[in-house]
């Protein structure tokens, strides 16, 4: 043992950690919040918030590991995207002359907002309207139809002596 | 202009220019922790699939995981890796749950109580949770104290004297409990 740790020291945390071994998951959640864990990973998390993220990391290796994971990654320089990545990310915003940010954001914003909770409701208007406009419709038919069907049966009951062209 | 200060605001209020720039400048990182992720996994060749979900992720819903970024928390790069990073866990967990065969699976898994990783639980008051960090790092990650200091962004000074006391402290609670348990 180096660095000033000691044979007893090891056998300490060794029993410790077996007398506080658990099979149930302590953790807060699935994922830290990323901005929490970026935080502490650049040494701006505040120390109260710092204690809980090292409190899980001591308790659950598997943090533990993806912690130091991502620290051994920051060290290291990233390397390249390829290009046909750059360029399907670029594609994924529309071109500037196809739209105008502020105003389409306007409207995004807009849809967001309140439209798209109310396309449900507008969708049972126009149901009402179509089921409306058909029964009016119908109803429109029926009485041009009726007064011709009423009409050409009475033609057909009248004698033809009682015709006009009877009495022409 | 800074990394972390990437003209942010034009590019939430949809500038295409600045998402241009954004994308040119952070895919390196972005791709390097979504690579790194997924090699262990023998997935490497899903990197560029799930550096386009990350980027998706990014401004879907007028750019709502984007938004949540705060610069005085953090770097952007760090953001980015951390936020990439657990896209690529994402990314595993979904592939490992649609291709798991049962007959590959060793019988650890398919146990009734399976194994799980050994997970303590500290009880209050015996050490806290900075001490348990400092002993885990230097005895069961085998680091030495600099090494841990650099993990924990702290003096090396600092984890020697937190390793002191809570060694002190792990006596006490043994001892105590030795007392305890001639006394009763």
């Amino acid at each position: 043992m180096s660095d000033d740790k000691t044979e007893e020291g090891a056998a300490l945390w060794r029993r410790a950690r077996d007398a506080w071994a658990s099979d149930h998951d302590h953790s807060d959640g699935d994922a830290p919040d990323p901005t929490a864990l970026a935080a502490y990973l650049d040494g701006r998390l505040p120390e109260a918030e710092a204690a809980d993220l090292e409190a899980r990391m001591a308790a659950d290796p598997q943090f533990l590991d993806e912690v130091l994971a991502l620290r051994a990654g920051l060290a290291e320089s990233p390397q390249k995207a390829p290009p046909a990545v750059i360029a399907a990310a670029r594609a994924l915003r529309p071109d500037s002359g196809l739209r105008s940010g502020a105003a389409s954001g306007l409207v995004e914003r807009l849809f967001a907002g309140w439209l798209r909770p109310a396309v449900p409701a507008f969708a049972v208007l126009a149901l009402v309207l179509a089921c409306a406009g058909a029964f009016e419709l119908g109803r429109y038919q029926s009485e041009r139809i009726l007064p011709q069907q009423a009409n050409g049966a009475a033609e057909r009951d009248l004698p033809d002596p009682l015709s006009l062209d009877f009495f022409i | 202009m800074g990394e972390a200060e990437t003209d942010l605001p034009a590019l939430l209020d949809g500038d295409k220019d600045a998402w241009d720039r954004f994308v040119v400048r952070h895919a390196a990182v972005i791709f390097s922790a979504v690579r790194r992720r997924l090699l262990p996994a023998g997935r490497s060749g899903d990197a560029e699939d799930v550096v386009q979900d990350v980027f998706v992720r990014l401004c879907q819903h007028h750019f709502r995981l984007l938004r949540r970024y705060d610069a005085r928390r953090a770097k952007l790069t760090t953001w980015l890796t951390v936020v990439a990073n657990s896209a690529a866990i994402d990314h595993l967990r979904r592939h490992k749950r649609r291709t798991e065969d049962i007959d590959s699976q060793p019988e650890s898994v398919l146990a009734v109580d399976p194994v799980v990783p050994e997970r303590v639980k500290i009880p209050e008051g015996v050490v806290s949770p900075r001490q348990a960090l400092v002993l885990e790092l230097l005895y069961r990650r085998d680091m030495t104290p600099a090494e841990a200091a650099a993990v924990m962004a702290v003096d090396p000074q600092t984890i020697r004297s937190m390793h002191h006391k809570a060694l002190a402290k792990l006596r006490a609670h043994f001892q105590a409990e030795v007392d305890e348990g001639e006394g009763g």
